[in-house]
Formats: C-alpha cells, sequence, structure tokens
C-alpha cells in the first residue's frame, strides 16, 4: 500500500445548509452566514476554533454575493487566520473542501472552514445567463461569438448532440435520469423544487439549446453551505459523526472552453477516473451512493464513464435502467442534485454525501451508506472525493 | 438608436489569428500549421501544442469538412441572433479532431444533421471590415 499523506487524515465534522429558495430576501453575507452558524453548531465549534478558511473565490475587495477567507474572517470575528485558499482543481464547493482537507492533513492549519454561496441575479441584464461574449470577441471568443455561440448552455447543448448520435445515449435516458433525480428533491425540504415531474413533461419541456430543454438545465437559487473539517485525531470530540476524508483528485483538462477538444466523449478526464480509485484504494463496486454535480444533465453520463463506473457508451442504458434511482444499484444524486435541489455547484452535493453517511438523510436515506463518491465540475477544473464512515 | 451590447459581435485579429483572419477576407480558409511537425491548430495559436515550436504558419485548407456536431440555440439574449438558429462544429477534412465552428449558411436548423458534409464560404460582416469563414451543405 502507498502511504499518500492525505488518506484518512482530516474529517468533515460540520455541516450547514441554508436551503435552497428562490429569493432569500437577505443580504449575501446574512445567508451565507446562517450556514456557517449552523455547520459551527453542528459541529459543536466556536468560531476562534477556526484557523483556515477556503472559498471558491479569494479575490481581496469585496464580491458582493461571493464570501472569500477575507469577509468570513471578519465576520467570524477573527483576528486573522493560519491558512486560507481556493478550492482545489478551480471546483467550486468540493474543491474548497478538498484543498481545506489537505491543508488539515500537512498540518498548515488543524480546523478549516469552506463555503459557498449562490444568489440568483437580481436584475435582467440586456444578455443572456452566463452570456461570455463581449461585442469584441477576441482569443477563443473570436471564433465563436460572431456566430452566436457564447453562453454556457450552447456548450453544454454541443457536447450532448454528439452523444446522442454516436454514444448511445437518448433524450429519454436524460429524462429517467431528470425525473428520478425530482423524486428525490420531494423527499428533501432543502430542494426549491416542489412539484413532481414525469417524463412526459421532461419531454415536452421548451428548447433552451436543443437538445437540451429546460429540466436539463440546474436551477438558479439563494443558498449557500459551509463545512467544517478537522483532524481525524481531533474529530471524535466533535458533537457530530465525524465523515473520513479518504482522498481528493483533482484534474485539469487540456482546454478551456468545451468547443475544440477532441473527442466530446471523453470531455471528462477519464484520466482522473483511472487514478481515482486507485489512490482511493475503493472499488466502485463498493460504493453505497455517488453525488454527480449535475450543472447539465449530461454531466453524470460524462462522469460516469469517466470515472470507469461504466464503459463508454453504456452510461445511457445503465441510467435508462433505474441504477441511479433510490433502491437502484447506485442512487445518484439522493438530494434531487442541481437540477432539482438547486445551482449550489456541488455544494448540496457536499452535504447530502455527509448527511448520508451519518445516517441522517430521513425519507431518502440509502440504507447501510458507508462509502460515498462526490463529484464536482467538468473539463476543464473537476474534483472527486471519497468520504466514509 | 443601435444598443452596442446587442449588436453581433465582431472578431479581433491577434498576432496568433492574423493570417486567418486575413486569409478569410481573401476567400480562403487559412489554418496554422506547424513548419516543423505539420500538425494542424485552430484556433490559431503563437507556439505548436504538439512540438512546441514557434513555426506555425498559415496555410490554405481543402475547405472540405463533416458537421461533428452541432445545437440549435433557441433562447433569445445571445446579440446579433434570433433564436431559433444552429451552430455547427466543423470537424476539417485535414486532421481528426481539428474543429472550427461557424453556422451553415443555406442549411435550416431542421435538416442539420451530425456527419453531414459541408464546404467553407465566407460571410462579410457588416459594419466591419471582418469576413467570416462560413459554411454550406457540400452539393451531392
Ligand atoms: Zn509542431
Amino acid at each position: 500500500m502507498t502511504d499518500y499523506t492525505m488518506r484518512d487524515k482530516s474529517a468533515i465534522v460540520g455541516v450547514g445548509h441554508t436551503g435552497c429558495t428562490k429569493d432569500a430576501g437577505a443580504a449575501p453575507e446574512a445567508v451565507w452566514m446562517r450556514a456557517v452558524r449552523e455547520a459551527l453548531d453542528d459541529a459543536g465549534l466556536r468560531p476562534a476554533d477556526i484557523d483556515g478558511i477556503s472559498t471558491p473565490f479569494t479575490d481581496t475587495w469585496p464580491m458582493g454575493a461571493v464570501p472569500t477567507p477575507f469577509t468570513l474572517t471578519e465576520s467570524l470575528g477573527l483576528p486573522g487566520l493560519r491558512w486560507h485558499a481556493g478550492p482545489l482543481g478551480g471546483a467550486y464547493s468540493l474543491g474548497s473542501v478538498a484543498s481545506a482537507a489537505l491543508a488539515v492533513s500537512t498540518g498548515q492549519c488543524d480546523t478549516a472552514l469552506a463555503v459557498h454561496c449562490m444568489m440568483r441575479p437580481k436584475k435582467k441584464g440586456p444578455t443572456a445567463y452566463n452570456y461570455r461574449g463581449a461585442q469584441a470577441a477576441s482569443g477563443v471568443y473570436a471564433h465563436l461569438a460572431p456566430y452566436g455561440y457564447s453562453v454556457f448552455v450552447q456548450m453544454m447543448a454541443t457536447v450532448t448532440r454528439r452523444l446522442l448520435d454516436t454514444n448511445g445515449l437518448t433524450r429519454e435516458q436524460l429524462g429517467r435520469l431528470v425525473v428520478d433525480q425530482r423524486s428525490n428533491a420531494l423527499r428533501n425540504p432543502l430542494a426549491v423544487m416542489k412539484d413532481p415531474l414525469t417524463l412526459e413533461q421532461y419531454l415536452d419541456a421548451r428548447w433552451l439549446a436543443e437538445p437540451l430543454a429546460l429540466y436539463d438545465a440546474d436551477m438558479p437559487v439563494d443558498a449557500a453551505i459551509a463545512v467544517v473539517i478537522t483532524r481525524s485525531d481531533r474529530a471524535r470530540d466533535c458533537r457530530s459523526r465525524p465523515v473520513t476524508i479518504r482522498h481528493v483528485s483533482t484534474f485539469l483538462g487540456p482546454r478551456p472552453d468545451w468547443v475544440f477538444q477532441a473527442d466530446y466523449a471523453e470531455l471528462f478526464p477519464a484520466d482522473l477516473g483511472r487514478d481515482f480509485w486507485r489512490r482511493a484504494e475503493i472499488d466502485p463496486a463498493d460504493l453505497s451512493f455517488a453525488e454527480i454535480q449535475d450543472g447539465f444533465s449530461v454531466y453524470v453520463p460524462l462522469w460516469l464513464e469517466a470515472l470507469g463506473i461504466v464503459k463508454r457508451g453504456e452510461a445511457g442504458g445503465y441510467i435508462g435502467d433505474g441504477n441511479l434511482a433510490l433502491g437502484g444499484s447506485l442512487p445518484t444524486n439522493t438530494h434531487g442534485g442541481n437540477l432539482s435541489e438547486g445551482r449550489l455547484q456541488g455544494g448540496g452535493a457536499v452535504v447530502e454525501a455527509v448527511r448520508q453517511l451519518r445516517g441522517q438523510a430521513g425519507e431518502r436515506q440509502v440504507d447501510g451508506a458507508t462509502t460515498g463518491l462526490v463529484t464536482v465540475g467538468g473539463s476543464p477544473t473537476v474534483c472527486a472525493a471519497l468520504l466514509h464512515v | 438608436m443601435t444598443r452596442p451590447e446587442l449588436c453581433r459581435p465582431v472578431p479581433v485579429a491577434d498576432d496568433a489569428s492574423a493570417a486567418y483572419w486575413a486569409g478569410a477576407r481573401e476567400h480562403r480558409l487559412v489554418i496554422m500549421r506547424c513548419g516543423d511537425c505539420a500538425f494542424y491548430v485552430h484556433p490559431p495559436r503563437a507556439v505548436c501544442p504538439r512540438c512546441q515550436q514557434e513555426t506555425l504558419v498559415g496555410e490554405e485548407v481543402s475547405g472540405r469538412g463533416t458537421i461533428y456536431s452541432y445545437h440549435v440555440m433557441h433562447l433569445p439574449g445571445v446579440p446579433g441572433f434570433t433564436p431559433p438558429y444552429a451552430v455547427a462544429v466543423v470537424e476539417l477534412a485535414e486532421q481528426p479532431g481539428l474543429f472550427a465552428v461557424g453556422n451553415v449558411l443555406d442549411c435550416p436548423p431542421e435538416e442539420m444533421a451530425t456527419g453531414m458534409a459541408v464546404r467553407v464560404t465566407f460571410e462579410e460582416l457588416a459594419g466591419s471590415d471582418m469576413t467570416l469563414p462560413q459554411w454550406s451543405r457540400e452539393q451531392a
């Protein structure tokens, strides 16, 4: 056995989640501090116990709806911090937890706080959500924006079209995934979506960018999560049952743009998959569940194949057979995912994995859950983590 | 009054892409190719990603390709475009995985298909001195 330094040396001892709403009706700082207070209380810790902070963004100037180590240090009334950083692998929520796990495992700090907050844009601009082309299109966008190709959903639609036409995926299989996740969300009081969804409703929904329609895209919300990570030798002194971090892996894809990469069926990093299980020393068959960040529905089949959970071209059939539903062979996005719990860029997935492993997932509990996978992001920046109890 | 944020984006040439855009103005599809290892690179860049040499030069290619993938945009809000409209990723005949993005000007969105053969054409971009490489269906 190789001695990977971080193996099982850190644990999640506190989680907080505000729940997802269309309008939190509060200032961003108030929203993320609700999650922070809950996470500290869950761990039985005080602000003074925190000596490290990681967040998806680390700019030093005020960023509005975005918590940073600086704004959090102020909010917590701390005189300063031993350690702070951005997300490992650039992977937002899980990447921040992973940074903290590395720092705690290697003695950079003892107890770290990872925070992520999403707030819906409150003003409608003249351009589409996530519009990336300036009116003068430069760099790679000089080869995209003049053709009307400049919104993120278009990139994922083009990837999906390729998978539908050449990689054994169908719209009905994606629909099964979305519908199963919606039924999970109905068992999750934190989820923004409260109504059932049928396959017919999924297939009849209006197009965003064909072949992606309304229910293929995640749901923008106001919400925040917070996670407390500490040394495993201290974790048992905390109030709640610790969840051990076995391993985290990141991967940087070869291109930043999701367009000019040669093989769309391997847009997500198969290299990460091959490496991840070896380093985690866990077989995919041993997973109790998976929480796969689903910014769009198509992320899930891409991740299943990249991680080698199924072979290339087989994710669609695996999903269509109901394997990802509660009670299936690999319950996935048991909280509803970004699609139906809300767009927390995987933050909800981290909290859900912890609650599943503690047996706190209520009506959606996976019986006897001991080992969980969390993945966040897609090529180019991704992070995967293996948690267990 | 024209609202600049609603105008169709005009591409900006840079040092790496100057030959590409100059070729387009002459209605030639010019793709950067490595003088050392003969690898084609698009979008243009300064250094060959296969052999790391600064020997990329523009070379006119056949202008033939097939649609690798595409989508049909239905959302409003992309400046200068009225949905629904299709955008294609074209795999150029010269090299597997060598992609260019464009619109197939003579193909309605519902007739777009992965694997369809296309040939380069050119569109003068109104209100600018730029010419866009574009695509049309290959005549059988
Ligand atoms: Zn070369």
